[in-house]
């Protein structure tokens, strides 16, 4: 099988990853910070021990790193705990459901107004130009919630020239790092990000149900839960404790899905991320280049500041049944509109597209097994 | 109790840890302890049992490192 659906999630882990997974049911099957007996302990130290790991790799506090079962609870919590009611929020047309849902849900029930602002990656300028004008008024309230990575073709939002608006303005910071952790470098001072979402199952390299949000060390304004229940602590108190990261961590956490994901930052920080980075981009080069040469193959926003995402059809083949041919061939890639609408439609494939998302442990000759598959069902069409 | 042994209630694990932590890098002996619901605040908690002489530097380092402590 050859993978490349690594924005969906990480099929191949870092041996490390395995270890920890292993580790977790045969010395951590414990239930971190519940009672004080050997074995709770040794859970709640491991599960420590992974908020430091995950703080220094976002720049933040380990209390800060709040653990969730993936990016959409994160982003659930960021967006339905920290945007007060009356609040403008700004936001792209490259965001994931996770993000848009949320949002249509609280402008339909009259609590936020809701902007989506078009983004052109080829003039990144005039769409910083316009959140700033729109962000203009003193009396009122404004967020931003962006992606840093478009999930549908990898394009890098301006994550960082954002930040300075929304830092100057007093608006605050959403980001969806959901495809830019582990392929990019992020400290949240750097880019002036209040609140982090992120999944931890993709470049993170944790399993499926691992996810986080990291809050700035300057973001002192207190999150509203999205779910109350046991923290452990505080048993009397009719409402969840004060101090984070208990406060919007109700119920068991999941240890394997923490520690597998703090082990994916050791490994990732042991590489370095410009590595991982570097790599990524040069089998993305190299696919661009093989695909460039099929007739009828369209990529979409191929010269974009994209690191590991190949979005493109081939006219005359429904990008569903491309995906399923290629799967036939034994090849990973997935089809459709990857839960992200109106990327779709700012790109021009309103129908869907077919998307090739490279990792780390991909490598050239599955790239050019990639490129002369799509190439023979290309001269086929369906008839392959 | 070895002697001029103490407790701090910290609230959250996640604290103690990170007050232990802190601790013990500069030299002082503390180690996880879990408070009983009696004791605790609003019900169970978890704190730190550290061993020291100087109980006002040791609160003096939490105060610094922004960490809550209960007495």
């Amino acid at each position: 099988m050859i993978y490349f659906d690594n924005a969906a999630t990480t099929a191949i882990k870092p041996k490390a990853c395995y270890k920890a997974y292993q580790d977790a049911f045969l010395y951590y099957s414990g239930n971190p910070g519940r009672g004080s007996h050997k074995l709770a302990m040794s859970c709640a130290e491991v599960v420590y021990k992974s908020r430091v790991t995950l703080a220094e790799f976002f720049g933040t506090e380990p209390e800060r790193i709040i653990f969730a079962s993936n990016a959409t609870h994160a982003l659930n919590m960021a967006i339905k705990g920290a945007i007060e009611e009356k609040t403008t929020v700004i936001t792209s047309n490259f965001e994931h459901n996770s993000v848009l849902r949320p949002l249509y849900r609280f402008r339909d029930e009259g609590r936020i107004d809701l902007e989506i602002i078009d983004y052109d990656y080829r003039d990144s300028e005039s769409f910083c130009e316009e959140i700033s004008q729109r962000i203009f008024c003193k009396q009122k309230k404004y967020a931003v919630v962006m992606t840093f990575t478009s999930n549908v073709c990898g394009i890098n939002l301006p994550i960082k020239e954002i930040g300075e608006i929304c830092r100057k303005n007093g608006a605050l910071f959403i980001v969806d790092a959901s495809q830019a952790a582990g392929h990019t470098d992020i400290k949240l001072d750097e880019y002036k990000i209040d609140i982090l979402c992120s999944s931890g199952h993709k470049g993170l390299f944790g399993i499926t149900g691992a996810g986080l949000m990291a809050i700035n060390r300057s973001y002192n304004k207190r999150l509203s839960s999205l779910m109350e229940g046991g923290s452990g602590v505080d048993s009397r108190n009719e409402r969840m404790p004060d101090e984070l990261p208990e406060s919007l961590e109700a119920g068991t956490l999941s240890v394997p899905a923490i520690m597998t994901m703090a082990s994916g930052v050791g490994f990732i920080n042991s590489v370095g991320i410009e590595s991982i980075n570097a790599q990524e981009k040069s089998l993305r080069r190299r696919i661009c280049e093989g695909f460039s040469n099929i007739n009828r193959l369209t990529l979409y926003a191929a010269n974009a500041d994209s690191s590991s995402i190949i979005l493109f059809n081939v006219k005359g083949i429904e990008c569903d049944d491309m995906a399923l041919m290629l799967s036939e061939e034994g090849i990973c890639t997935r089809s459709g509109l990857h839960c992200a609408p109106l990327a779709h439609r700012a790109l021009g494939c309103n129908d869907g597209a077919v998307r090739v998302s490279i990792g780390y442990f991909n490598n050239i000759c599955e790239c050019d097994k990639l490129i002369k598959t799509v190439y023979d069902i290309s001269k086929k069409g369906t008839a392959i | 109790m070895i002697d001029g042994t103490f407790f701090i209630n910290l609230g959250s694990i996640t604290y103690a840890y990170k007050a232990q932590r802190m601790l013990v890098d500069a030299g002082i002996k503390a180690s996880i302890g879990k408070s009983t619901s009696k004791s605790g605040r609003m019900g169970c908690s978890y704190g730190i049992n550290v061993q020291s002489s100087n109980r006002d530097t040791v609160f003096r380092m939490l105060t610094q490192n922004s960490i809550k402590y209960y007495v």
